[in-house]
């Protein structure tokens, strides 16, 4: 195949990315600190015109100077504006490859072909889908994707409300849009809402002011109970209203969920607008995740994750077996989706005796901190009230924590914020063992008990505090078995 | 199971004092321009006092981890038993280690010690301080056994 470039759309895709993600919240925020009527007004609108010209001509030599070319055994790939990089990489060095698309580029028939190698590197192409089935084949021959079993989940309204409250990131997305407009209805709608009179529009109109030097200009003590009620009870109406976009953009995210099963891999996809795509090898699979979120625990269900060797963090975030499902349906989904892993029960567990440690180590920090903040100033004092937050993150943390270990699977399972993890990784891909005590934890005939996994991460060690030392030696014996 | 060497305390003492002697640096400093700000003088006292309290608790957790270091090669595994005030054992099969590499500090260069990192896929271990002949031979010994054993997650 020849030298190729990324479609022209992926040169206005650059431009729209960089001034959406980069240019306007500078703008805006720059605009509403000096205010638009500001003396400033000139120098900003030129500053602004010249950076979005640098990015212009920056976002069309990045897409003109990225060039690929799929070889037999090899992708031959070069890119940079100032440093020049050239990279040639094997087929046999990619863990997987996934496509996304948005709907624009849907229309057009293009799509992003993704490609991660070993060791989390991560490339992508824009390409016609026709050239990507042509290159899917290519990179993974030998491997048809012969549907062995293809699951669609058709999610309730329930579960959609669950999925919206554990997407924290779609929901700053829908605040920040709250925000925004909430901010657009005030300054044209205020005398429509009766928050304002006409003469109070007019002079805010005619405000030179920004918000820089209203903070300077505002006497705090003079702000009364009202102002203080209005503007939370208008924060509160944004929230309501970020919520339900929320769902919207959850029920987008995860409508059409599917997996396709075949012999070697997992293909997954789900999305309406941005269509997202996966392809899982079973042998890169390292462990099952399985998340309980405290909202989804009270209505028993749980999400179903897969950590992929050669996935980064980003991209393993979005990856889901199963984004919402009954936790009685679990062994049944990884059974007929991960057939290397089963469900595993935790047998280990901290006895209730060491309650109040895990809630003494989850504490001390947080009380030191506050403690020596009221030294600087008496308001810090306010903050002790929010310890008991740390105690129920103690308790929760004992109550969630627990390792069991077999032939086949090492699992652990631990609290992080609210949530309820259970990890289950196969034993080939964990590194080494180790035990720990104290003093005071050898006198009590306890140990803290962990483990490092395979990881792209310099280090990735799970651990599981204050179980029962009986288990002490065959765990540091564990990987002994197979080194043989 | 084989010790470390004795002056490995001496070296992390040294470690610790310096960290100590930059910190009252940095703090006696900040103190000479901003005396008059009360609030500044507040976070210097409790830089100072938490200073002092990681020196102390350092010196004295040194002697400690220089009791519990030791560790032990055999055939498919290397044991490393480590930590001051809580001890850590750690089993680490050989063929899982990815490369092990031999390291000189500036205060361990006043005792001719090294130290031996040994990285797996996971997690980084070290074993410190102790003599280069030493650390080659481990070096060396892990090396041969891991070339005969690649490929395990194959």
């Amino acid at each position: 195949m020849n030298n190729k470039r990324d479609h022209i759309i992926e040169f206005l895709y650059h431009n729209y990315n960089n001034i959406k993600n980069q240019l306007f919240p500078i703008l805006t925020f720059i605009i509403s600190f000096f205010n638009a009527h500001s003396k400033y007004k000139p120098l900003i609108f030129s500053g602004f015109v010249l950076v979005g010209g640098v990015i212009v001509v920056y976002s069309f030599l990045t897409w003109y100077n990225k060039m690929y070319s799929f070889k037999e055994k090899m992708i031959v790939f070069s890119e940079g504006v100032f440093k020049k990089r050239r990279n040639d990489i094997p087929f046999k060095n990619i863990r997987s490859i996934n496509t996304s698309d948005s709907l624009i580029k849907r229309w057009m028939g293009i799509s992003n072909l993704n490609i991660e190698m070993i060791g989390g590197e991560k490339v992508s192409f824009v390409l016609s889908n026709r050239e990507i089935q042509e290159l899917k084949s290519n990179i993974f021959s030998g491997i048809e994707l012969k549907t062995r079993g293809l699951h669609s989940a058709k999610f309730n309204a329930l579960e959609y409300l669950l999925l919206t409250t554990s997407n924290i990131g779609l929901f700053l997305t829908s605040l920040s849009i709250g925000l925004w407009g909430g901010g657009f209805a005030l300054d044209h709608f205020a005398v429509e809402l009766g928050l304002a009179t006409e003469a109070e529009k007019l002079a805010l109109e005619q405000d030179t002011t920004g918000m820089w030097e209203k903070l300077q200009q505002t006497s705090w003590s003079d702000v009364n109970a009202d102002v203080w009620l209005g503007a939370l009870t208008f924060l509160a109406v944004i929230v309501v209203i970020s919520l339900l976009l929320t769902s919207i953009l959850v029920y987008l995210t995860y409508k059409n969920f599917s997996i396709k099963i075949s012999n070697k891999e997992i293909e997954i996809s789900y999305g309406v607008i941005n269509k997202k795509h996966f392809h899982i090898s079973h042998i890169h699979i390292r462990s099952i995740r399985i998340i309980e979120p405290l909202l989804y625990r009270k209505f028993g269900y749980a999400q179903i994750k897969a950590d992929n060797i050669g996935l980064n963090d980003k991209a393993s975030r979005t990856l889901f077996i199963m984004p919402i499902v009954k936790k009685e349906k679990i062994p049944l989904i990884l059974k007929d989706y991960t057939p290397d892993f089963t469900e595993q029960i935790v047998t280990m567990r901290p006895d209730r005796s060491t309650i109040p440690i895990f809630i003494f180590r989850s504490v001390w920090g947080v009380f030191v901190t506050f403690a020596a903040l009221t030294i600087i100033t008496n308001y810090a004092a306010w903050g002790f009230v929010l310890v008991p937050l740390w105690v129920i993150y103690g308790y929760l943390k004992w109550k969630h924590s627990g390792l069991h270990f077999n032939d086949r699977y090492i699992t652990t399972s631990f609290a992080t914020r609210l949530n309820k993890t259970t990890l289950i990784t196969l034993k080939k891909y964990v590194e080494s063992t180790g035990v720990g005590q104290s003093f005071l934890s050898k006198k009590t005939h306890k140990a803290d008990y962990s483990f490092a996994v395979y990881s792209e991460r310099l280090e990735e060690v799970y651990e599981s505090d204050l179980l029962d030392e009986t288990k002490k030696d065959e765990f540091l014996s564990y990987l002994v078995m197979d080194t043989s | 199971m084989k010790k470390i060497e004795k002056q490995s305390v001496t070296i992390w003492n040294l470690f610790s004092l310096q960290n100590a002697i930059i910190t009252f640096l940095i703090t006696g400093i900040t103190f000479f321009f901003f005396e008059d700000v009360q609030w500044v003088r507040k976070i210097l006292v409790i830089i100072v006092i938490w200073a002092l309290y990681t020196f102390i608790t350092d010196l004295i957790a040194h002697h400690l981890t220089y009791n519990n270091a030791a560790y032990e090669l055999t055939d498919n595994i290397l044991y490393i038993q480590n930590g001051g005030f809580s001890r850590h054992e750690n089993t680490i099969p050989l063929n899982r280690i990815q490369h092990a590499d031999i390291e000189q500090s500036f205060y361990s260069r006043f005792f001719d010690l090294y130290a031996l990192n040994i990285y797996t896929a996971g997690a980084n271990h070290t074993i410190e301080y102790i003599k280069r002949e030493v650390a080659d031979d481990l070096r060396n010994k892990i090396t041969q056994i891991n070339t005969k054993e690649m490929g395990l997650h194959e």
